[in-house]
């Protein structure tokens, strides 16, 4: 029997560790039962997870399994044989609350996600690791190596979907007497969090992807650039690139085919731009993380002005899959266009957060209500957020469009590197612009003109409408700015930093002049727009007027309150202590 | 490289597809496309993006600095949509940009005038660029000194914030009444008549004005004036106490003199009509009428005796009618025309004079300082108060039935509207009143139309409800054909300076009109303005310090009211410099530089578009030279950029992100604390004021200033700079974008070494010896004398006992006068420079260089022997990065670790002295070990050499550590062998144009040997002289002769031999010996307090002449200012020469007629392109005459003698004076800022 603990970074923060300290010291005495660290299925909104593997191939994991809980599991499942099923969310005969978040899921690069223990190299190579490498080295043809990949659709998981295998054959054909490969793993946006979870779940894989694109090139060194701010990353990659340099799956002669390949890893600052290329080839060389004018580009002219090959965690991910599988197996997914699978970070208002990976063609109706159970509380789908800052809002009525990189683009939005937000009708999408925009406008590298200004100055007009402020002819100054920036600047970062506000803007222009005109936050949510006012449902029980700090609100014991909205400073705090919903804002 | 076609804005033009389409743009000739990111020597940048442009085909709009061509591509670069995208850019730039361009007063004033400008000069007591400055905008300054209600000082300047507005107007008064008083005041330049008349009807402030601006532009103007004196208002509306008619008179005559004539006593619809002026040929007519009519009480009883209209009463006075007035006066009324009422009636023997005003004393209009005035003289308020009835005895006034007044809410001026109080009349005695309440027009008559033919046909003079000419009000066209109009007519009753301004301004509209047929508005400047930001307050002033204004000297109050003398006396001398230090300096000293506001009124942007936060910064001002604002940066990045890429220093870095970038010195110190070389670069790349140069006077300007391009005067490179002058005085020098020889580069002696220029401690006249005394002379007496003591004396001696010296500093023209001097009137070859008597034994001539600048920047391998390239010659260090950035590789040969070797490939140290070892082992002579040098490094760099095709030899011929006698031979050889061209680098600015001059004892310019008869036959026919008899010079003699004290007259043109350390004293023994000994130099020096006679040369700012560098390349010296003596030095020679009887051998109109001679006589350099920057300016080598001398390799070159060089850098003044400056400014710097961190201050 076989216990493991997820310990990606969001079964930490739910308390993994201290479930497995637990775990190790209930079961240090029993003989033939193994506990294992693995990485993070996905299932993030129900950590800490713990699968129980039995030696009849049964496969029971649990959530929320809080170290309180382990007592119980120990006796039950593992002394007495008897799981304990109001805990299971998924097993592998069909039982289990959140069957339906995995079972819809198609994994390709999540495929050892949450099953190995991503610090022993041996559980990736028991999986079909390093096979992908041995096969590529061993037919020697990089050509056919870089056909494969063009013929198998996979395209650029970091949000811009150039085709990888095209990426890579420029890289090979330009004259440079040394390459380099590069991942990026400068994952930025807000709310993604795909690739550290690969890399804390599998770092194997995406070192193995690296090294088959590195043969494929021509590239004798590889950097992988990493946000220091994902420590658990860095630590299993350091582990991971040692073990598979003792192996001799990198360094000097790699498996014995005269190959070399090594791999160097860098830790960025945290500059979201960094995540373009020319900023973090930059950045990696001493420089200050700035974007520079394509072209040339990487491909011929990149790193220490070399050809150099730049891609996704995502998209090295795919590759041992698809060495192995073969491009047929991985284009017969998805659509015309768009192959394979994507996955996805979900947040928001959506009932299942988490990480799934489904394959391209699905529609985000599929995936907020039967992957991820719908809309927390039930309450009315607005929107979804897709491909972060860049990115932009798909309403409601939109929600059959299909996950493919064209159609997204159609919307206003882009398919991005997978962040997906899910909001509800209490999301005030004016808001949601300039949340985003608060983002790009500080992240932006400073250097173009309308990126840097531009920006700036939409956000101080978003900030005014959310305050109330907001002036006649605001939303045409916000769409004169908005096409600006984007045809103005230098790098992806300016050129889509408008994109939240004018798809908002597209399709949800009257909740701007809800705001503008009326002085009115449809959602509710921008706090200074709202009137507070206390409804007959008071049973005077005072709460509200100790709350709140302006003594707005008089009333008796018992007696229905009433605030005064001259003293009303909007904070909130009444609302969010009235038990009995007696107090409305509108 | 693919060549192909393609369209630039309809224009088909080659290009290659390297090349980006700005690149491409600009050299088919298209300037159409702004940018402030890039810099022709950087990476294109792509940050500002106002190099916008449509490409058919593409998506969106394309940076083209950094946007390659392709072939077929078809480029628009003025669209509208490009425009409205520039704009949106430059709008954008300029919501963060908390900064002023010009300061509030300038601001403030209706006519615009630089008052920075003038101040600043009137601070260095340029008076009379200050008054040229003045009149720019304003013709009549005195009259405005002393009438003007100077919004510049009340609403303008800043320091009401501080203590109290400065002294504006009294400046002004001063400057122009100094002028005024000159024998030969200022005038502007006017050009030959255009053959156009324009008629100016009125010859009041507007028309004057309108008039002095047309005829500078080459009018004929005819003034009318109804009148028998011009000054309308001026004259007749202003009391003599305020503005003496005897000013007024000058001023007007100042007008008159550039050819305006002015017809007096005719007035507009009786003497002549507008139909009658189109129908005489003139060509536009302005009409300045003025508002002569005195409003109306409107009280009862009006039209009794006594009763004055204000206007009427001050133009009887102006016409100088006897004017009965006694007793008791009212005036009623406020402004300045009341005043002025009360404070004549007062000296007309008034007893009493009461003014009567319906508002408070706080919403008078007049000036507050005429109104304090009057109270000085004793004239009385009565305020809150308005006439409402004129009480009459026998129909004269006795008295005033007045009613008090209450202040209601504010009316649409903003000013509160008094209110009768019901019931409060009440009355006042008077024997006269005088109604001054307001002025009108009197345009009724002449628009009524009972003027026959007054209007051509058709044409009606549309007014204004308050019956003023209705205007356009930016070109002051009225509605008639031709006819434009402004001043009070136009606006009713208002100030001098607004009829001064509105007549300027039609002017240019209508020399736009006369020319086009469209009138066109003057062009009015971006200006950003912190106080649209944020309105500056007291805080933001903490660092000016406060000094009261100095007030304005007045007659006492009791001999006022004796007479009309005028009350304000002037300022002093003294008064003057201390207000004019107190101006503050708000407008930015890059105000004409500036590439930002250049393209913000090309695009007319409006600074309010995207007004939002801004930020705000601490300047920079810790180093001495150079001053950091990042208020004014708009993050090109060109500095950082510059700095890094170039030089290699990168003392600039971008700091924070977003919005809240800043370019600061890396890591966010004090620009003081990085390894800034202070090459000044940044300056001069930086496009708006955020990076300026500390302008090293009492008040920088800044002023618009002619660029005079020229060649820096230092080292041998020949880095092209650009003298920025103002007047007749140098404000800096500045980069010159136009000489790509050295990529427009320079080092901190080329950016800031030009102080000297301008020292106050420059001979200003010559000296003659007296006795032991040496006194000051004029310079024609010192001329005389020189020429005739060198004429006696060259009789008296042979050409063996006389000997000339020149620097090598100085021009090929003046050196060749110099030994032209020598050879024809002192009949001597003994010419030469000190520098090369010294170190005679290391001297190669025929060792030059044979490589380019360009040779070097594209290199592929770069062999560096004895010379520190960053120290020595810093604009050939940054062609060396260039090469590297490019790939090529250093080799590095010298005793010590440098700079310049750090970017060395391989650096083979070495002993000094034994560079040339090491060159001898690089060529395979002798084995490695055998100097101790590592054989795996020099086996590298053979290596390298080995592999490049293009490669250069760089060595220092003026190497001054250990050497080894001719060892410059070797490295020629080596070169040679190497297949390296040399690159020879020289320590002064004109060593190789001095031997090409022939001031060598053993040539004639050109290398023609004094005893080659064929060859100097030349010489003769063109000098007039006999040479052939002459006894041959000889280079080593002449040393010999100093020593042994033979020389017995001497002239010493720019070498300080006396004030040079390690200078032989043998050799200055020699010298002392002399008999007579004539010094010319810029500066007193040790060496000139031992002449006979000294005399003032000039600097090369302030001559022209051409100097050759170390590559040959013979360049062009541009005049920028006059010499500080009068004379520039080759005419000084040629005076000499012409009193010593050499009237026409030396005689020339011009500098170019000595290039001129040169070029016909010196073969090599006959064929040379002056200024050009291409090889063919260059002179061929091959034409030369010296033989190469091959190195004696019998010795080893290791037995030969070694010598221990003079250091001759130091051998004129100038290097000294700047290093001694320049380590100076620094050390206070420093200084200053340890105090400050010290005071926990930083």
């Amino acid at each position: 029997m076989k216990v493991l603990v997820g310990l990606g970074t969001c079964g930490i923060a739910a308390g993994a560790e201290e479930t497995y300290r637990v775990l190790k010291e209930g079961l240090a005495e029993r003989a033939g039962l193994v506990l294992e660290k693995a990485g993070c299925v996905g299932m993030c909104y129900r950590e800490p997870l713990v699968e129980v593997r039995d030696d009849a191939g049964g496969r029971f994991t649990y959530g929320q399994l809080t170290a309180d809980r382990v007592a119980r599991l120990i006796d039950e499942h593992i002394g007495q044989g008897k799981p304990i099923e109001e805990w299971l969310v998924w097993t592998n005969n069909g039982i289990g609350s959140e069957k339906a978040f995995l079972d819809r899921q198609n994994r390709i690069v999540l495929r050892n996600c949450g099953q190995i223990d991503p610090e022993r190299i041996d559980e990736y190579i028991e999986a079909d690791g390093y096979k992908a490498l041995k096969q590529v080295l061993d037919q020697n043809d990089p050509d056919g190596l870089i056909n494969m990949i063009v013929e198998s659709g996979l395209r650029g998981r970091g949000g811009a979907g150039f085709p990888t295998g095209m990426k890579w054959r420029f890289t090979r054909l330009a004259p440079g007497k040394q390459k380099f490969v590069i991942v990026n793993a400068d994952e930025g946006d807000p709310g993604a969090f795909m690739d550290r979870s690969v890399l804390e779940s599998d770092p194997h894989s995406v070192l193995e992807g690296m090294t088959i694109a590195a043969f494929a090139i021509g590239a004798e060194h590889g950097y992988i650039y990493v946000r220091a701010e994902y420590p658990k990353a860095i630590e299993r990659l350091n582990i991971a690139i040692a073990q598979a340099e003792e192996r001799g799956f990198l360094g000097d002669n790699v498996l014995g085919k005269g190959f070399n390949f090594h791999v160097k890893l860098k830790e960025g600052a945290g500059a979201f731009v960094c995540g373009e290329e020319t900023a973090l080839i930059g950045s990696i060389e001493g420089k200050r993380g700035m974007p520079r004018v394509r072209p040339p580009f990487p491909a011929s002219r990149g790193l220490w002005d070399s050809p150099t090959n730049i891609n996704n965690v995502e998209t090295f991910a795919n590759i041992p899959w698809i060495v192995l599988k073969g491009p047929a197996a991985f284009n017969s997914l998805g659509t015309m266009n768009s192959k394979g699978t994507k996955v996805f970070a979900m947040a928001g208002k959506v009932k299942r957060g988490g990480l799934v990976e489904v394959p391209m063609g699905i529609s985000i109706k599929e995936i907020v209500h039967e992957v991820c159970g719908g809309i927390k509380a039930d309450r009315k789908f607005k929107a979804v957020q897709m491909g972060g800052p860049s990115g932009g809002c798909i309403p409601a009525e939109l929600q059959n469009t299909v996950i493919d990189y064209e159609t997204i683009n159609k919307t206003g939005a882009i398919m991005g590197s997978g962040g997906l937000v899910v909001m509800d009708e209490t999301t005030c999408m004016v808001d949601i612009a300039r949340f985003f925009l608060d983002f790009t406008q500080r992240e932006s590298c400073g250097k173009c003109t309308f990126c840097r200004v531009g920006t700036k100055r939409m956000l101080e007009i978003l900030t005014r409408i959310t305050e109330g402020k907001g002036r006649e002819g605001d939303i045409e100054l916000l769409e004169q700015l908005g096409s600006l920036v984007k045809n103005n600047s230098l790098c992806g970062l300016g050129q889509s930093a408008p994109n939240p506000v004018l798809t908002t803007l597209k399709y949800f222009r009257s909740e701007y002049e809800a705001h503008i005109s009326n002085k009115k936050c449809p959602a509710h949510s921008c706090l200074p727009l709202l009137t507070f006012t206390i409804t007959e449902a008071c049973n005077g029980c005072m709460a509200c007027g100790r709350a709140c700090p302006n003594q707005a609100i008089t009333g008796e014991k018992k007696k229905r309150h009433a605030i005064d909205q001259a003293k009303c400073i909007q904070c909130d705090e009444c609302f969010k202590t009235c038990k009995f919903e007696a107090i409305v804002k509108d | 490289m693919d060549l192909f076609k393609l369209e630039i804005d309809g224009k088909r033009v080659i290009a290659d597809n390297r090349q980006t389409i700005l690149e491409v743009a600009r050299g088919n000739g298209i300037h159409s496309i702004p940018t402030l990111c890039h810099d022709g020597q950087l990476e294109p940048f792509a940050s500002c993006f106002l190099c916008v442009v449509k490409v058919r085909g593409a998506r969106t709009l394309l940076p083209a600095c950094s946007t390659k061509v392709s072939p077929g591509m078809v480029v628009e670069t003025d669209t509208a949509e490009v425009r409205r995208s520039r704009k949106a850019a430059l709008e954008l730039m300029l919501s963060n940009h908390y900064a002023d361009c010009i300061g509030p007063c300038q601001l403030a004033c209706p006519a615009g005038v630089d008052i920075q400008g003038y101040i600043a000069l009137a601070a260095l007591g340029k008076y009379r660029d200050a008054i040229q400055l003045i009149k720019d905008a304003n013709p009549l300054p005195a009259v405005c000194g002393r009438v003007c209600t100077r919004p510049c000082e009340v609403k303008g300047c800043r320091r009401n914030l501080l203590d109290e507005a400065v002294g504006i107007d009294y400046i002004k008064r001063y400057i122009a009444d100094l002028d005024l008083g000159e024998a030969n005041p200022w005038r502007p330049f006017v050009p030959p008549a255009n053959g156009k008349q324009v008629a100016v009807v009125g010859a009041g402030p507007a028309g004057l004005s309108c008039a002095y601006y047309l005829a500078i532009k080459g009018y004929g103007v005819q003034m009318f004036e109804s009148l028998p004196e011009a000054g309308g208002m001026l004259r007749y509306g202003i009391p003599e106490y305020r503005l003496p008619k005897e000013v007024l008179d000058l001023e007007i005559n100042q007008i008159l003199d550039l050819g305006v004539n002015l017809k007096t006593n005719v007035t507009l619809g009786k003497d002549f009509t507008i139909t009658g002026l189109k129908e005489q040929g003139f060509s536009a007519i302005f009409i300045g009428l003025g508002a002569w009519d005195s409003s109306k009480m409107r009280v009862p009883d009006e039209e009794a005796v006594g009763v004055l209209p204000g206007i009427e009463f001050l133009k009887n006075f102006g016409l100088h009618k006897k004017i009965d007035i006694h007793g008791r006066v009212l005036v009623v009324g406020g402004g300045n025309t009341a005043i002025d009422c009360a404070r004549t009636s007062l000296r007309l023997g008034a007893k009493e004079v009461i003014l009567l005003y319906r508002r408070t004393r706080k919403e008078m209009p007049a000036n507050e300082m005429e109104i304090v005035e009057a109270e000085h003289e004793g004239v009385k308020m009565e305020l809150l108060v308005a006439p409402s009835r004129v009480i009459t005895d026998s129909g004269r006034v006795t008295a005033l039935e007045c009613i008090r007044m209450e202040l209601g809410e504010p009316d649409s001026s903003g000013r509160r509207s008094p209110k009768p109080v019901r019931g409060s009349e009440f009355v006042i005695d008077c024997d006269f009143a005088i109604a001054a309440i307001g002025q009108n027009t009197k345009l009724k008559e002449l628009t009524e139309g009972r003027i026959p033919n007054f209007l051509p046909f058709g044409e009606t003079l549309t007014l204004t409800r308050w019956q003023t000419v209705q205007v356009n009000d930016k070109t002051f066209e009225s509605s008639v054909e031709g006819v434009f109009s402004g001043g009070d007519v136009v606006t009713g009753a208002a100030t001098a300076i607004e009829a001064i301004a509105a007549g300027r301004k039609a002017a240019y509209a209508i020399d736009a009109y006369v020319r086009t047929g469209h009138a066109q508005p003057e062009p009015v400047e971006f200006c950003s303005r912190k106080d649209a930001y944020r309105k500056v307050t007291t805080d933001d002033l903490r660092e000016g310090g406060r000094y009261a204004r100095r007030s304005m000297p007045s007659l006492p109050p009791e001999e006022r009211k004796k007479s009309f003398v005028e009350v304000e006396q002037g300022y002093s001398a003294d008064d003057l410099k201390r207000e004019s230090f107190r101006c503050l300096e708000c407008g930015c000293v890059a105000l004409f530089d500036c590439s930002l506001r250049k393209y913000a009124t090309e695009y007319q942007v409006d600074i309010t578009s995207f007004l939002g936060e801004a930020r705000e910064y601490r300047i920079d001002r810790s180093h001495p030279l150079i001053e950091l604002d990042p208020n004014k940066c708009i993050l090109c990045g060109r500095c950082v950029r510059i700095c890094s890429d170039v030089v290699g220093v990168a003392a600039y870095g971008f700091i924070n992100r977003g919005f809240s970038t800043v370019v600061r010195p890396a890591l966010g110190g004090s620009l003081l604390d990085t390894d800034c070389v202070s090459c000044g670069l940044c300056i001069g790349t930086c496009p708006t004021g955020a990076i300026v140069e500390k302008i090293p006077l009492a008040k920088p300007g800044p002023w618009i200033t002619d660029s005079i391009p020229t060649i820096c005067h230092y080292c041998g490179v020949g880095c092209g700079i650009a003298y920025d002058v103002f007047g007749k005085s140098l404000v800096k020098t500045s980069r010159n974008e136009a000489a790509q020889v050295t990529l427009s580069n320079h080092c901190k002696k080329g950016r800031f070494g030009y102080h000297y220029i301008q020292s106050r401690e420059r001979l200003q006249t010559a000296k003659i010896r007296a006795g032991r005394e040496l006194q000051e002379a004029d310079l024609d007496d010192a001329i005389g004398y020189t020429a005739i003591r060198l004429k006696e004396l060259a009789r008296r001696y042979s050409g063996g006992e006389i000997a000339v010296f020149v620097s090598p500093r100085m021009t090929n023209e003046e050196i060749y006068l110099a030994q032209k001097f020598a050879r024809v009137a002192l009949k001597t070859h003994n010419v030469a420079s000190l520098a090369n008597l010294v170190n005679r034994d290391l001297d190669c001539p025929e060792v030059i260089s044979t490589a380019s600048y360009a040779d070097l920047a594209d290199a592929q391998a770069i062999v560096v022997v004895n010379s520190n390239l960053d120290e020595e010659s810093f604009v050939v260090d940054l062609l060396t990065k260039r090469a590297l950035r490019k790939g090529g590789k250093l080799i590095y040969i010298g005793p010590a670790e440098s700079r310049a070797a750090r970017f060395a490939e391989v650096f083979l140290k070495c002993a000094d002295g034994r560079q040339p070892d090491v060159v001898r082992a690089l060529v395979g002579e002798v084995p490695a070990d055998s100097i101790g040098i590592d054989p795996e490094a020099l086996a590298e760099a053979q290596g390298i050499l080995k592999a490049s095709i293009l490669k250069v030899f760089v060595f220092n011929k003026d190497y001054r550590g250990a050497r080894i006698a001719r060892d410059e031979r070797l490295m020629a050889e080596a070169a040679e062998e190497l297949g390296c061209a040399l690159l020879a680098l020289r320590e002064k600015s004109n060593a190789q144009g001095l031997l090409d001059m022939g001031a060598d004892p053993r040539w004639l310019p050109g290398y023609v040997d004094t005893q080659d008869e064929p060859a100097i036959e030349a010489f003769e026919k063109e000098w007039c002289v006999v040479l052939r008899d002459m006894a041959r010079g000889d280079a080593d003699n002449l040393a010999g002769l100093l020593r042994e004290k033979k020389i017995k007259v001497a002239v010493v043109l720019g070498e300080d031999p006396f004030g040079s350390e390690g200078f032989p004293k043998d050799l200055l023994d020699g010298l002392l010996a002399a008999e007579f000994l004539v010094v010319g130099d810029l500066f007193a020096t040790e060496t000139s307090a031992m002449a006979n006679v000294v005399l003032p040369l000039c600097s090369a700012a302030e001559t022209s002449g051409t100097y050759t560098n170390l590559e040959r390349r013979v360049q062009g010296l541009r005049r920028a200012i006059p010499p500080v003596a009068g004379l520039e030095t080759w005419e000084i020679l040629c005076r000499v020469a012409a009193q010593m009887g050499y009237r026409f051998k030396m005689k020339y109109a011009g500098v170019d007629e000595i290039t001129a001679e040169i070029r016909r006589i010196v073969p090599i350099y006959g064929g040379v392109v002056i200024g050009e920057q291409g090889p063919e300016s260059i002179w061929d080598a091959a034409g030369l005459g010296l033989k190469p001398v091959p190195y004696d390799r019998g010795d080893g070159g290791r037995a030969a003698k070694a010598v221990s060089p003079v250091p001759t850098l130091f051998l004129d003044c100038l290097e000294r004076r700047f290093d001694r400056w320049f380590n100076d400014i620094f050390a206070t710097a420093r200084e200053t800022i340890e105090v400050a961190t010290a005071a926990g201050l930083r």
